[in-house]
């Protein structure tokens, strides 16, 4: 895997832009949900947070038929994760973006790219996601308050 | 006699004009959406758009004290789902939105701070949106120490501490490319070329919701002469 290219590095302002409060779409979802997505920061390289994500995700609720090549476009990774069962929604894909803000800090942003929100996906992020980043490769977490009532 | 009937059409023009100014302050409060093709002329908005709009706009204001106008304590509980957060952040959209600076948001400062953030909404409103949300001091350049300081804050609300070495270094990185001047600041042109290098920098500024917003937000007002296209 080779490594991230240093021209387009993501800079401080995509930092910033993970903020909270520069981020209106809470305005139109209402009561709803908020989708969990995660970022966490960690100083592992790469290659060890894709093959950790991806084998996480391998393990009992994705059962994970395919990630898509690596795709590497200056500083960023892009993983896809694509479930190989039909859910409810069909697959449930999950997409890791991997941003080198510094040579001692990779921010790694995983999100839902497809499928069902509802259960495949919570269930996902509660069972997989969530413990791994726990773990002490894990520097620490983007967190987001508690923005509804009962957590997953 | 005659002076009487003077002294009562004076009275009488006082009183119009008095009841005229009430008239005015409740028709804001209780008519309801006064002109939406106004406004959808003026931004990026349809008139149906304008309406599901106003309904959202209703939801939000009313939601502490209902007078049809969206305080900062609204604006925070309909962000945050809590009235109870700070943020630098959502202090300088709520700025921006707030044209008339009066502390408060009229359904018309509402619609039109939106529209920028509208999927068709041209770039260029956007980049001068953005450029002003972190330009914290608002004297026309994003310093070095206003990053910081927006760095900072975003790290605080997540909860966690990076060195200064690192938050420096990676300020450093950034204008490193984005100072072209070479002066400590991103001025305007300069905020413009990075993110033209970077457009992902852009993405809070676009609301994929707004495209689906009458669906979402249906307002339920007949209209026999208007064509939305």
């Amino acid at each position: 895997m080779e490594p991230p290219g240093s021209s387009q590095r993501p800079n401080v302002f995509h930092l910033i832009s993970f903020s909270e409060g520069f981020d209106l779409s809470p305005l139109f979802v209402g009561s709803e949900r908020h989708e969990e997505g995660i970022r966490f920061a960690t100083r592992e390289p790469a290659s060890y947070v894709i093959s950790r994500v991806a084998l996480d995700a391998a393990m009992i609720l994705l059962h994970c038929a395919s990630t898509s090549p690596m795709t590497c476009s200056g500083g960023r990774f892009r993983l896809r994760l694509d479930g190989e069962e039909r859910g409810r929604k069909g697959k449930l894909t999950v997409a890791a973006n991997i941003f080198t803000m510094a040579p001692s800090m990779l921010v790694v942003a995983v999100r839902r790219d497809g499928g069902d929100a509802v259960v495949e996906y919570k269930r996902f992020y509660s069972d997989e996601l969530r413990p791994c980043t726990q773990g002490h490769h894990v520097d620490f977490v983007f967190r987001r308050p508690n923005r509804h009532v009962d957590k997953i | 006699m005659s002076i009487m009937l003077q002294c009562l059409e004076i009275f009488k023009h006082s009183l119009a004009v008095l009841l005229k100014c009430c008239d005015l302050d409740l028709c804001n409060r209780t008519k309801g959406l006064e002109d939406p093709e106004v406004l959808a002329r003026e931004t990026v908005f349809s008139v149906s758009e304008i309406e599901a709009l106003y309904e959202l706009f209703k939801k939000i204001s009313s939601a502490v004290i209902d007078d049809g106008l969206i305080n900062k304590e609204e604006f925070q509980l309909a962000l945050f789902k809590t009235n109870k957060k700070e943020s630098l952040f959502a202090d300088r959209v709520f700025d921006l939105f707030d044209t008339k600076h009066n502390g408060i948001l009229g359904f018309d400062e509402f619609a039109r701070a939106l529209s920028v953030f509208h999927p068709n909404a041209p770039i260029e409103n956007k980049i001068e949106f953005s450029f002003q949300l972190y330009d914290l001091k608002q004297q026309g350049f994003i310093e070095r120490q206003e990053v910081k300081q927006m760095v900072v804050a975003t790290l605080a609300e997540s909860g966690m501490n990076l060195s200064d070495e690192v938050i420096e270094s990676i300020i450093d990185k950034t204008f490193e490319e984005a100072d072209t001047k070479h002066d400590g600041k991103i001025d305007k042109e300069e905020w413009r070329n990075l993110v033209l290098r970077h457009p992902s920098l852009l993405k809070n500024m676009t609301l994929q919701y707004l495209r689906d917003i009458t669906t979402t937000f249906p307002s339920f007002v007949f209209h026999s002469q208007v064509d939305d296209t």
